[in-house]
């Protein structure tokens, strides 16, 4: 059996998995970890500005943080988070701020070289939007995570709709996006120009679509597959924690 | 006009950046309601016709699902004609050595158990770079299907979780524990049995010290939300009663449709049940070991007994007729009548025993042949508080009482006018400390239940100075011990599960049993030395 058509059998492997995995290659191991701290970068800044750092210092930790994290290949093998990436680079953020702190050096030395480029300005303006109480820096971290990923599939699905020359149609139908029943059909059809039917199909399509995108997006973030719909499940409980 | 607020949840919709007016969470929920699309059909095709190539003595039909290890096709045995499910491990797995090795425990452990309620494993082996299992095909839904097509009453929950009781005690008497017990594991079939599947991570417990060694670090294993405490935090010593916790989290989602995450609302409260359930739900989710059920066993006994309350009779035959075994005292379950009876006829027969008694110019070795109506006392009380009639319940209850009061002023003084006045006060303190410790015994939480025991305990001593008061100090000190031991015996001999519920502690019912035993006794040894003398 090749490994091709293994791959569409179902087990083709998910970054963190293959991050993970001792007989990845390398190359391929370094590249989809950074892919995956590029993604998620934003609740690490959240998290360690949280913790009581200004902004000044909360890029620099975080620069730093990922600097090292991603010239580390070995991922530890006795650490008990290794299922989800998003719990292991949390204890991962937590182990570098308690280092951090033990030697300023430390933090000096991250600070040159980072290979995931944070947009640090824009960082600070999200997280000053935020709303502030009642929070623990974990919940916050989950929380902003769960945003991250749901934008994040939102973006890849515009993308989508935009090459096949959508994008208006995914503008304006991105509304239904959790509306659930709620959905305004005729509202939509006439802004659109189209028939109500249509809207229907399409705005379905959509939803799919998202759903689809969706599920891999968190797929990615597990080591094993069958993950994934728990991993929503507990961001679902992080986002609704706060009504 | 731009919405600040989900109209669905109420939650503040985000004002801009790619979400700008849609609500996440409503967003996530939708999206988690919808079922994971599986991926382009003819990929699905060209993967079936794959592995149909590595196994011909199957016809492998059609990929079912994708469990916590691999992939399980629905197949046919060509030769024996019959469906069966084989799971196919990935390959990029099975060159880990450490999963090599889990794989071949968990087909050893599974081939071990023939088990209505457990998928059985019919063969295992390697094939090509695959490592497949051959199990038991269940046609049906899991159970994580049904919860999201929201096609499950509390009555169908309730007929759910004892056979996943008897699945899980069944496995763990041979020593195997499953450790992910979830409702993606639990499978109905259309008789509506429910067969456990996916013993994936078995442990068996008598390799412990192998297992140690072959164990990666501290790897987790098993879903968080239905993982005990103990698997995350010391998952070398985690034993049976973890997939006790993860049972409990499996009935409170049955119940209520939700995990039962940081403070939950009790399950009365959350759908239509009976609140004892939810005295269950909690024992089986304490965070630490010792204070959940010990045993499955014990949760299906008390799931059962709250189910079917008078019924209980009718159920322990059932299942001692399907090869239980018979706890002591057995017979007293399968009469088939109300309490009320049972109450009535152990009242008529206590004061024929007294009056009988009574009639006796001289009783050989003194007034306690008296304290012997004490059992027909407590056997009325508690087959009044089965009996469905709500006037008999406390009518019998207390005449029950009254028996044991009036043997207990009998036992300390046949003859009524000595220190009478205080001999009443002693019977009736007695029967109150009976009342207290048996009440203790079917607390939920161990600290209301020491308390109780304790206040039982004071009484008795408060009753013994009472009865020393009219009589000797020895006295006294005999009627602590005597009247002590005959109380907890036969509250404990009474007490035991399957008949009465709910089951106290097995440790504690041995232990009165035995102090039951030595009352006996000693009763025995101080009238035949009496009759000797007298």
């Amino acid at each position: 059996m090749s490994s091709a058509s293994l791959d569409r059998a179902g087990f083709a492997p998910t970054r963190w998995s293959l991050v993970l995995s001792a007989r990845a290659n390398g190359t391929r191991a370094d590249a989809a970890l950074a892919e995956l701290c590029a993604i998620y970068w934003y609740p690490v800044y959240g998290f360690v500005r949280r913790r009581g750092h200004d902004s000044e210092s909360a890029r620099d930790l975080t620069q730093g943080f990922f600097a090292r994290f991603l010239e580390r290949r070995d991922v530890r093998r006795a650490d008990q988070e290794r299922g989800r990436f998003r719990a292991y680079l949390l204890g991962a953020v937590k182990h570098f701020l308690s280092d951090a702190r033990k030697s300023e050096r430390a933090l000096k030395r991250g600070a040159a070289h980072s290979s995931v480029s944070l947009d640090a300005g824009a960082a600070e303006k999200r997280y000053l939007t935020e709303p502030a109480g009642g929070e623990t820096p974990e919940e916050a971290y989950e929380r902003a995570w769960a945003l991250t990923l749901l934008e994040r599939v939102a973006a890849e699905l515009r993308a989508e709709y935009a090459g096949a020359g959508k994008a208006e149609l995914y503008d304006g139908l991105k509304g239904v996006l959790g509306q659930g029943e709620h959905v305004p059909y005729r509202e939509l059809a006439t802004a659109l120009g189209k028939s109500e039917g249509a809207v229907k199909v399409l705005a379905h399509e959509l939803r799919r679509r998202y759903g689809e995108r969706l599920h891999r997006a968190v797929a990615e973030t597990v080591a094993d597959p069958a993950d994934a719909e728990d991993e929503l499940r507990g961001l679902l409980a992080a986002l609704a924690r706060r009504k | 006009m731009i919405e600040t607020k989900c109209s669905r949840c109420g939650a503040a919709l985000p004002r801009e950046g790619e979400l700008e007016g849609v609500c996440p969470a409503c967003l996530l929920r939708d999206a988690l309601a919808a079922p994971e699309e599986a991926g382009a059909e003819d990929d699905q095709q060209r993967g079936l016709a794959e592995v149909q190539a590595l196994f011909e003595d199957l016809e492998v039909l059609e990929r079912i699902g994708r469990g916590g290890m691999g992939v399980v096709y629905k197949a046919r045995q060509r030769r024996l004609d019959r469906l069966v499910a084989l799971k196919i491990l990935a390959p990029e797995r099975t060159r880990d050595a450490s999963f090599g090795g889990r794989f071949l425990r968990e087909a050893r452990a599974l081939a071990r158990l023939s088990h209505p309620n457990v998928v059985t494993v019919y063969d295992f082996g390697e094939r090509g770079e695959l490592c497949y299992l051959l199990m038991e095909y269940v046609e049906g839904q899991g159970l994580r299907e049904r919860i999201r097509a929201g096609e499950l009453p509390p009555e169908q929950a309730l007929a759910i979780v004892p056979q996943i009781c008897a699945g899980l005690q069944y496995a763990h008497e041979r020593g195997v524990v499953h450790r992910d017990i979830k409702p993606e594991n639990l499978l109905v079939d259309a008789e509506g049995r429910v067969k456990i599947a996916d013993f994936g991570l078995a442990k068996l417990l008598e390799h412990g010290a192998e297992l140690a060694t072959i164990t990666r670090g501290s790897q987790v294993m098993g879903t968080p939300h239905y993982m005990a405490p103990e698997q995350a935090t010391s998952p070398l010593a985690v034993d049976h009663r973890a997939d006790i916790y993860s049972l409990g989290v499996v009935f409170y989602e049955l119940l209520t449709g939700e995990l039962p995450v940081g403070v939950f609302e009790p399950p009365s409260r959350k759908a239509r049940v009976d609140a004892r359930f939810d005295e269950v739900v909690y024992k089986a989710l304490e965070r630490e070991p010792a204070r959940r059920y010990q045993a499955a066993r014990d949760v299906q006994s008390d799931v059962e007994h709250i189910s079917h309350g008078d019924a209980g009779a009718r159920l322990y035959a059932e299942r001692a007729g399907a090869g239980g075994e018979a706890p002591p005292l057995a017979w007293l379950a399968r009469i088939p009548a109300d309490g009320a009876l049972v109450a009535a006829a152990a009242l008529i027969a206590g004061v024929v025993w007294m009056a009988v008694l009574g009639l006796q110019e001289r009783l050989p070795g003194g007034p306690y042949w008296f304290a012997l109506a004490y059992p027909f006392g407590f056997l009325a009380m508690r087959g009044a508080q089965r009996s469905a009639l709500p006037g008999v319940r406390t009518a019998a209850v207390v005449a029950g009482f009254l028996v044991c009061a009036v043997s207990s002023v009998l036992t300390s003084n046949h003859d009524l006018e000595r220190g009478g006045a205080f001999q009443l006060i002693a019977g009736a303190v007695l029967v109150s400390s009976h009342l207290v410790f048996d009440s203790s015994l079917r607390c939920a939480t161990r600290e209301i239940a020491a308390i109780r025991g304790l206040i039982a305990f004071a009484l008795l001593v408060l009753a013994s100075a009472c009865h020393a008061a009219s009589y000797r100090p020895g006295e006294g000190i005999a009627y602590f011990f005597g009247m002590g031991a005959i109380v907890t015996g036969t509250t404990g001999v009474l007490s035991t599960p399957d008949v009465f519920q709910p089951a106290p502690p097995r440790a504690l019912l041995r232990a009165v049993t035995v102090a039951y035993a030595v009352a006996v006794v000693f009763a025995l040894a101080y009238f035949s030395e009496a009759w000797r003398l007298g």
